[in-house]
């Protein structure tokens, strides 16, 4: 239960995350040329931004929905968000050009990353609501 | 007593195997290549409003209805993965076997909740859950090819029961047909929100302009879908709630120490392990045990002779 709710946990927001950061780079935007590409630092606040955005919604959803304690639903999906913003959001915008297949990846990374977390974090009492 | 009695919780050395999440890599597969279409192609009958409601040319595809598409779809597989459960609504249940049980209840729950008949219809789950300490006929319904022995304080074995929703199948069916049309509504309104950010321009903050427009295109089309759910599901939910439903309110009368004589469809579960009956298809409450919960297998098989059959069919 608790392995599979953490790998929506960052499943869900980490396709997002790998969509929208590509689709930065891939798409024409702007009617402009395109430009320089983003700094690093540009590039994780974005994708804290989307990653925070999609994470925190996606775990009001999962409270809502299985009605588990939000405190520990937050507290993971936070720590997710952090992890999706530094490894998802540089992968997708600076080696992934196509935002289909940096759904792809992101998605399957972020399955990746919230199985780690909470293998780390549902050994702890915070998380207890999510055992 | 029949036999011995059996140990209570885990029954197999390791965890309770788990199914893979086939659903979350699927929907992701499914979502990349579908975006992928829709970048090229735009959506079909969404084209032709968007290219109405804005009074401009035909649409021309990219990233924008992608984004908005995306949105929708989120909210489209939520809604897909509660109506392909297999519970027997759409999708049939795993492989059960209809039995028939007796004994004193230990416990109830209502699991009922305004919030999820509300917010979430389309995820409405079964109303009431009740534990039911058997009578030592019945063990073998408990243990066998259980991973786990659901047992009361006392120690006694106990066959979890699980009532069905008599409104849960129709409020799914409603929430997927409000949500397609919400997704129609949806994408073509957050493409048109996304776009009208996107052409703001925003001078050095071109990028974060075109970020927010891509978050707002899915956003906006993601709430208009759930919006759709919701209204979808609530009209199912008042169909689905027509008619009587014996078996859910009598479990709602329920108390523990209750006796009771009860029919369902056996399984094991595949999340926790332990058998149940998913779902109750007849419940009879005989009478009441004197006393306080927790109950023992004796104080079981003390009650009177039940209505099953003799012999309880040998589960397989």
């Amino acid at each position: 239960m608790c392995r599979k709710l953490c790998m929506r946990l960052g499943g869900i927001p980490g396709a997002w995350v790998g969509f929208f950061l590509s689709a930065l780079r891939a798409a024409p935007c702007c009617a402009s040329p395109p430009g320089p590409l983003l700094p690093p630092a540009r590039v994780l606040i974005d994708g804290l931004v989307d990653a925070l955005v999609i994470g925190l919604s996606v775990c009001a959803l999962a409270v809502l929905l299985t009605r588990r304690p939000a405190g520990p639903i937050f507290y993971v999906g936070v720590w997710i968000a952090i992890l999706l913003a530094l490894i998802v959001a540089p992968i997708s915008y600076y080696l992934i050009v196509n935002p289909f297949l940096a759904l792809f990846v992101g998605g399957v990374l972020g399955a990746l990353i919230g199985w780690l977390v909470c293998r780390f974090l549902c050994r702890r009492k915070l998380t207890v609501g999510l055992r | 007593m029949n036999g011995t009695a059996p140990r209570c919780g885990a029954q197999m050395p390791g965890d309770i195997p788990g199914s893979f999440d086939w659903w979350l890599f699927g929907a992701i597969a499914g979502a990349a290549a579908g975006l992928a279409w829709v970048y090229g192609n735009g959506v079909p009958l969404v084209n032709g409003i968007i290219a109405w409601l804005s009074g401009s040319g035909p649409l021309i595809p990219g990233i924008g209805i992608a984004a908005s598409a995306a949105g929708a779809a989120a909210i489209l597989i939520l809604v897909g993965y509660y109506l392909f459960k297999a519970d027997g609504c759409i999708v049939p249940k795993p492989k059960s076997e209809p039995v028939c049980i007796s004994g004193i209840v230990e416990d109830t729950a209502d699991l009922s909740s305004t919030a999820v008949d509300i917010l979430a219809p389309f995820a409405i789950g079964p109303p009431t859950i009740f534990d039911v300490v058997v009578k030592s006929m019945y063990w073998p319904l408990v243990t066998n090819s259980a991973y786990w022995v659901l047992c009361s304080a006392a120690g006694a074995a106990m066959l979890r029961c699980v009532v069905k929703s008599a409104t849960s199948c129709a409020a799914r069916i409603g929430a997927a047909v409000g949500a397609v049309a919400g997704a129609i509504a949806g994408i073509a309104l957050g493409y048109l929100a996304g776009a009208a950010i996107a052409s703001l321009g925003c001078g050095p903050f071109a990028f974060l302009c075109f970020l927010l427009a891509l978050l707002v295109a899915a956003i906006v089309a993601a709430l208009i879908t759930y919006g759709g759910a919701v209204a979808g599901g609530l009209v199912g939910e008042a169909i689905g709630s027509i008619g009587d439903d014996s078996v859910g309110d009598t479990a709602k009368s329920l108390r523990p120490g209750a006796m009771v004589t009860v029919r369902g469809d056996w399984i094991r579960d595949p999340d926790v392990g332990y058998n149940e009956l998913f779902y109750v298809t007849s419940l009879n409450r005989t009478g009441d045990f004197p006393g306080n919960p927790s109950y023992t297998t004796q104080d079981a098989d003390s009650t009177p002779q039940d209505d099953c059959p003799a012999v309880p069919p040998p589960p397989s």
